[in-house]
């Protein structure tokens, strides 16, 4: 029984596989939109990564200096 | 065969068959240098009919760009200071747009004062015949319309090295 519902998973996967495609240069037009970027919002981004090298006590990372005293 | 291994067998070409539409499809071959460019027939911005091959006997500088493509939006302005330029001595510049939607692309071109061909390519059919390899791309197409100069991207002394392409081109014979 298990052995089967692992064969229907793994066939399932591979399934999904075929939906891989190649995209072309000129067919990335609404990857291009800035909605679709990771930060979208440069200052949303910067304001993020201040809070976590201040709270989380860590420094460096994301070109950022710094420790946790949250003074800079 | 012992029924395990003909199991096997039979899982193996079930796999294989799912897999088989994911292998990578081999990429159309990319017009290279000394290669004939690939004509075609399409509708212009300025609603004419535009084929490459009515400009044999011409130096044709072939650009394919689109407004969502950050360093095409530079090759703009530049483009129209080379049509300005060169146009007297047998230069034509013709540019396929690819965007789906025309208006951001005409809002560039009015923005950049542009007045050289701007061919519609809303589907990729030219951008597939010529199997670009990145955005923006460039093709600098002789008088007989074989490939002399295939230019991708647009950063730093490209267009140094473009215009000095094309002055040799110019003055060839």
């Amino acid at each position: 029984m298990r052995n089967n519902i692992s064969r229907a998973l793994l066939l399932t996967i591979f399934a999904l596989l075929t939906g891989c495609v190649q995209v072309s240069p000129w067919q990335k037009e609404k990857l291009a939109l800035g909605h679709m970027a990771f930060e979208p919002d440069p200052l949303e981004a910067k304001t993020k990564q201040h809070i976590y090298f201040s709270k989380e006590a860590t420094s460096g990372g994301y070109g950022v200096g710094g420790g946790g005293c949250g003074c800079n | 065969m012992s029924p395990a291994g003909s199991k096997f067998l039979q899982f193996f070409l079930v796999i294989s068959a799912l897999l088989l539409p994911c292998a990578t499809p081999s990429p159309a071959f990319a017009i290279e240098i000394g290669e004939s460019a690939p004509d075609f027939n399409a509708r212009s911005f300025q609603n004419e009919e535009v084929s490459l091959s009515a400009y044999r006997g011409k130096i044709v500088y072939l650009d394919f760009w689109a407004s969502w493509c950050v360093p095409c939006r530079k090759t703009l302005p530049w483009m129209e200071t080379l049509h300005q330029r060169y146009q007297t001595e047998g230069l034509v510049v013709i540019t396929v747009n690819l965007d789906s939607n025309r208006d951001p692309a005409l809002k560039l071109l009015k923005e950049s004062a542009a007045t050289f061909l701007v061919v519609a390519d809303p589907d990729g059919e030219i951008a597939s015949q010529y199997s670009l390899p990145g955005m923006p791309s460039s093709y600098l197409v002789d008088r007989a319309g074989v490939v002399r100069a295939v230019f991708k991207g647009f950063s730093g002394q490209a267009d140094e090295v473009i215009e000095s392409e094309l002055r040799k081109e110019l003055i060839r014979k």
